[in-house]
């Protein structure tokens, strides 16, 4: 049978596999076949599972033929970031500090998908211990990007965008601190959706910064994201700062026109300093959705020159502290990056990580004002192509600055808020790279995002496209 | 065209080549901090309880510089009775 499931949305998949038309072991072996062809030149998994994804997907063929259809995540092929822990299976962050670690529990995002009947098919790579935007990992080598495999794919998750974009699963949880899934989406032509900063668990995820570590995943298309957030979350007792707010359905409540609807425009900062091909591009998206109905406004959101610094201090400090004992013990299991983060966390002031949580508290009610205004704010993921594996610098339009730089630069703000954003697919640069459109929303409406997300999606064709691979 | 490595940009030498940093930092504001923080880093050895290795003594100081460097305007903004959202929630 040609290999064509894995290349479709779990949107698609899930009937198919309800009616029984398809089965999970056969879906499951089409992900298998891609990976064995794809690992040794894209790099995007750390660890493969192929005989407990083989049990799962058996399981779930097993259950689905008697009836037991447990969802639309039922018998999928899923990629876990390697930064959640994985019961029975070895989870190390990206890092040779936890090469060995098997864990004895789920994380709780891990455990939910695992209720929904998941197949997973391995623990996907990503930047060592999510502390970087490359995942050219100085341990597991680098994850490449699929679209131009001299590329970095994008990170911390970007064993996770890789993955989906090349179809070697359906789809991928991931997380994100500072663009750590809205980033990998973006330089592989994916959804990544950053949820409201509690929405989703973060129990069983190794922290990076523990106030501004979000989860959530990177798929095929918007609906498969609003599917997937659905799935992981919700309360949990085992992260009390996991919002008890009811989870809406997403799926449900996202489809619809965007009439009438406000796109924020951030003129200052988001749209400073932008290669002109992902001007052009991501101009073209806001004016797509102008034509479904929606209407343009500019926004002012001030404050967002200090994000930078606020972000280093609340990361390095945070991550130091978590770090400490690993630190203490196995300081030179670290790759060099990673290792002067954690020691240069060290040295910076208390007075001036509770200056950046302050601030903070001021960015949201700026951007609070700003929603007043709009239901969305809308903006480029990224201002710049990513560079060849190894190179650190790239232009921004008329800005040469660091990778790290540039890839934070438009995603820290929705981090530091903890408002929910999500990239989606909006074409291709002139040498074939993909281009990701950001749009956030208020607090707790990922319905809206997904809304406007799904609106533009289903009004072009840049999601359907695949890497020649 | 506007760059900003006069002032190398945070964490930028992370995985940059050594000739490239050398050249980065060449002629940068931040040649002269480097060497005082660096010695402040090291004596602050009593306050951190850890003694920083001479191999990873520059490059962390250099990271410290830059954040240092970035945080200016950060240190100088008024934020009056704003309280600090260590624990975000937005319920």
């Amino acid at each position: 049978m040609p290999q064509e499931l894995i290349f479709r949305p779990m949107s698609q998949l899930a009937p198919l596999l309800q009616k029984k038309e398809i089965s999970p072991v056969e879906l499951f072996n089409e992900a298998m076949d891609r990976i064995r062809r794809l690992q040794p030149s894209l790099n995007s998994f750390i660890t493969i599972t192929e005989e407990e994804g083989r049990r799962a997907a058996i399981n779930a063929e097993t259950e689905i033929r008697k009836g037991h259809y447990r969802g639309p995540l039922h018998g999928i092929p899923i990629s876990i970031k390697d930064l959640f822990a994985t019961r029975a299976v070895r989870t190390t962050a990206g890092s040779k500090v936890l090469a060995k670690w098997v864990p004895d529990y789920n994380a709780t995002a891990v455990g939910r998908l695992d209720q929904a009947g998941m197949v997973m098919v391995g623990k996907a790579h990503m930047h060592e211990f999510a502390y970087g935007v490359t995942n050219d990992n100085p341990h597991y080598g680098p994850a490449r990007n699929p679209w131009d495999r001299t590329r970095v794919s994008g990170g911390s998750s970007g064993g996770s965008g890789a993955a989906v974009a090349s179809s070697q699963c359906t789809v991928s949880l991931g997380s994100d601190s500072g663009g750590s899934i809205r980033i990998p989406a973006a330089v592989c032509g994916v959804v990544g959706l950053k949820p409201t900063y509690a929405r989703v668990s973060r129990y069983g995820a190794i922290p990076l910064a523990w106030s501004l570590d979000h989860v959530g995943p990177l798929t095929k298309s918007v609906e498969d994201a609003a599917i997937m957030l659905a799935a992981i979350a919700g309360p949990d007792p085992k992260d009390p700062s996991a919002s008890s707010r009811a989870v809406p359905d997403y799926r449900k409540e996202m489809m619809g026109e965007v009439r009438g609807m406000r796109l924020g425009i951030p003129r200052q900062y988001f749209f400073e300093h932008v290669d002109p091909g992902i001007q052009q591009v991501v101009s073209a998206a806001i004016r797509q959705l102008e034509s479904l109905g929606a209407t343009s406004v500019e926004v002012d959101t001030p404050g967002l020159e200090n994000c930078p610094a606020m972000e280093a201090h609340i990361t390095l400090v945070e991550a130091t502290s978590y770090h400490e004992s690993y630190l203490k013990n196995q300081a030179n299991d670290y790759g060099p990056g990673v290792r002067t983060d954690l020691e240069a966390g060290r040295y910076l002031l208390g007075t001036d990580y509770v200056k950046s949580q302050r601030a903070r508290t001021l960015l949201q009610r700026n951007f609070n004002e700003a929603f007043k205004h709009a239901d969305v704010i809308v903006s480029p993921t990224l201002p710049a192509f990513p560079p060849t594996v190894g190179d650190t610098w790239v232009q921004s339009g008329d800005l040469k600055e660091s990778i790290i730089d540039a890839f934070l630069r438009f995603n820290i703000p929705h981090d530091l808020t903890g408002f929910p954003a999500i990239s989606v697919p909006c074409g291709f640069s002139s040498t074939g790279l993909p281009i990701g459109f950001q749009i956030a929303g208020k607090a707790f409406d990922e319905v809206t995002v997904l809304k406007v997300a799904n609106a533009y999606e289903q009004s072009t064709n840049w999601h359907l496209s695949r890497p020649a691979l | 065209m506007e760059t900003r490595s006069s002032r190398l940009n945070r964490r930028a030498w992370i995985q940059g080549s050594g000739v490239g940093f050398a050249t980065l930092l060449f002629g940068s504001p931040l040649l002269a901090q480097e060497p005082p923080l660096r010695t402040t880093l090291r004596l602050m050895s009593a306050v951190t309880g850890t003694q920083l290795s001479d191999e990873w003594l520059e490059p962390t100081a250099t990271l410290v510089s830059v954040i240092l460097e970035d945080s200016k305007p950060l240190r100088s903004l008024e934020l009056g009775a704003i309280e600090p959202a260590t624990y975000f929630t937005a319920d």
